[in-house]
């Protein structure tokens, strides 16, 4: 109980500090959502036209996607130093994976049937990928998306360890001087910040699915 | 309209599915395609709007060669309802019905009237525009996929079994509706299916399949009563002269009552009636069940046109 009124107690009296670290966090998680976003729904689509580009590009980020995020941001430090880009190049690398595949299995999986009226209605490959095959894939890819978010918002926590902003510092403060209500209060903000992303993705998500249903 | 010289297809070597076809529907035609399944039909209906191209031969659609078509212009200008009927789930029943306007950058309002056109057309209430797909029945989705094929006005339509996951009193209805919109619109139809009975009811020509071949190419009356091979033979056999006894109308064999010098008297005589526009099966029903040679036929308003026997059959012009 009194565990839980220093947490308050501490969020009231660095509630300043609290907040930029959150802001900072949004910032650093937007920039590579938006960034995994367009380059993973780009990607997913240019593998859907050849299953051997498809296994090949899925293989490589599915290998990218086991390497520990610890070594990962450790290994790009070596090479583009420490600080945000560091950082926003590890989340955009991690976040890739589940985009990519949701694009590419949303799209190869619609119906055959539907394909072919569309094809033989004279659609062009840019009209059958634009007003049928991606607004059908779209729930699969929206899925993919939140997926991403949510690990990308939490992953972005460890950012603070290789010198980027956000709620991480906190957390690496609180871990470092043993001050258990500053690493749980930053943690906290973390878990919520992921959950109310999640939340309003899933409300685009549920309209998406009332439509094609 | 369209015609096919000496085409070959196969999709793996030595197996092949069309095999040297030739082939020449004409305007304003209704050819159905049947033949035991893997005999080639539909591969040779998706040959017809370039969906499949032919390994040899020469195909002409509207006297232009395959080849020298744009292939996107060529499957908008022919219509195509396929089995499973594929209305895209995402879109309105309007927003499906006008895709192919929709595809050639058609102004909203031309769509929205097309749609409003071809959904009564085809027999179903305007409400059912802002509808989706999920929301209709198999036989409505059907109406729909062939409103859709209909949007862009195209002299050819090539049906591929459109009617084959609809049930069978929908089937019957949607047959008609089928044969109603031909006549009305005066299109030059290509119909595949696999049912004997949906050929002779559907089919001013009718092309037997089997093996990649054109068994026998014919009339209705051709095909049931002079077919020259034995494929077709067998695979029409009786089951095609029971569904052209379903087809053919009274009023196509009515004749005077026997005894014509008196035809009052013997129209008096008459102690059963048929309708002209029942079909021959029902006039034959008729005089088996009550054990008489002849009946009388009278025309939808009542009045008196004629008789009806076994001999009259032999007015059927062949």
């Amino acid at each position: 109980m009194k565990f839980i009124k220093n947490l308050g107690e501490l969020f009231q009296t660095r509630s300043d500090f609290f907040i930029e670290l959150l802001l900072q966090h949004i910032v650093l998680s937007l920039i590579a959502i938006v960034i995994i976003t367009v380059v993973g729904v780009a990607t997913g689509i240019m593998i859907s036209k050849s299953k051997k580009a498809a296994s090949v590009v899925i293989g490589l980020t599915n290998v990218l996607y086991t390497i520990p995020s610890i070594a990962m941001f450790g290994f790009f430090v070596s090479i583009t130093g420490i600080g945000n880009t560091t950082a926003i190049i590890a989340l955009v690398i991690y976040g890739l994976l589940p985009v990519i595949r949701n694009t590419y299995v949303g799209l190869i999986e619609v119906d055959d049937q539907i394909l072919e009226a569309a094809v033989g209605m004279g659609s062009t490959p840019w009209q059958l990928l634009s007003k049928i095959q991606f607004p059908l894939a779209l729930p699969v890819i929206i899925a993919g998306i939140r997926n991403m978010v949510v690990m990308t918002i939490a992953l972005a926590g460890i950012a603070s360890f290789i010198g980027a902003g956000g709620l991480g510092v906190a957390i690496w403060r609180g871990i470092t001087t043993n001050f258990d209500e500053m690493t749980v209060t930053g943690s906290l903000l973390v878990a919520l910040l992921a959950f109310v992303a999640d939340g309003l993705l899933g409300i685009v998500e549920k309209r998406l699915l009332r439509r094609t249903k | 309209m369209i015609e096919f010289r000496d085409v070959s297809q196969q999709y793996e070597a030595g197996k092949p599915i069309i095999r040297h076809l030739s082939l020449i529907v004409s305007q304003g035609e209704f050819v159905v395609l049947i033949g035991p399944s893997g005999c080639g039909k539909t591969t040779l209906l998706k040959m017809m709007n370039g969906l499949i191209q032919p390994d040899s031969g020469e195909i002409r659609i509207k006297g232009k060669e395959l080849k020298e078509w744009d292939p996107i212009t060529l499957k908008r200008n022919i219509g195509y309802v396929i089995q499973q009927v594929g209305l895209f789930p995402h879109l309105t029943i309007e927003k499906n019905i006008a895709y192919a306007l929709d595809i050639q950058k058609a102004s909203e309002t031309e769509k929205k009237q097309r749609a409003r056109e071809l959904i009564q057309l085809v027999g179903l209430a305007e409400d059912y525009l802002p509808k989706y797909p999920n929301e209709l029945s198999g036989g409505q989705k059907q109406r729909v996929g062939i409103a859709r094929a209909l949007a862009a006005d195209p002299e050819i339509i090539l049906m591929d079994e459109p009617l084959g996951a609809v049930d069978q009193i929908n089937r019957g209805v949607l047959q008609d509706e089928i044969i109603r919109i031909y006549q009305t619109l005066n299109k030059t139809i290509v119909f595949v299916t696999h049912d004997i009975e949906e050929a002779i009811k559907l089919g001013s020509k009718i092309v037997v399949m089997n093996q990649g071949e054109i068994m026998e190419v014919g009339s209705r009356d051709a095909i049931v009563f002079h077919s020259k091979s034995h494929f077709a033979d067998d695979f029409i056999g009786n089951k095609g002269f029971l569904s052209y006894l379903n087809i053919v109308k009274i009023e196509q064999v009515v004749c005077p009552f026997n005894g014509s010098t008196n035809g009052n008297a013997a129209e008096k005589e008459m102690t059963h009636w048929v309708r002209a526009d029942d079909p021959l099966i029902v006039g034959i029903r008729i005089c088996l069940e009550n054990g008489v040679n002849q009946i009388g036929v009278r025309d939808a308003t009542g009045r008196v046109v004629g008789a009806f026997d076994l001999s009259c059959l032999s007015r059927l012009k062949f």
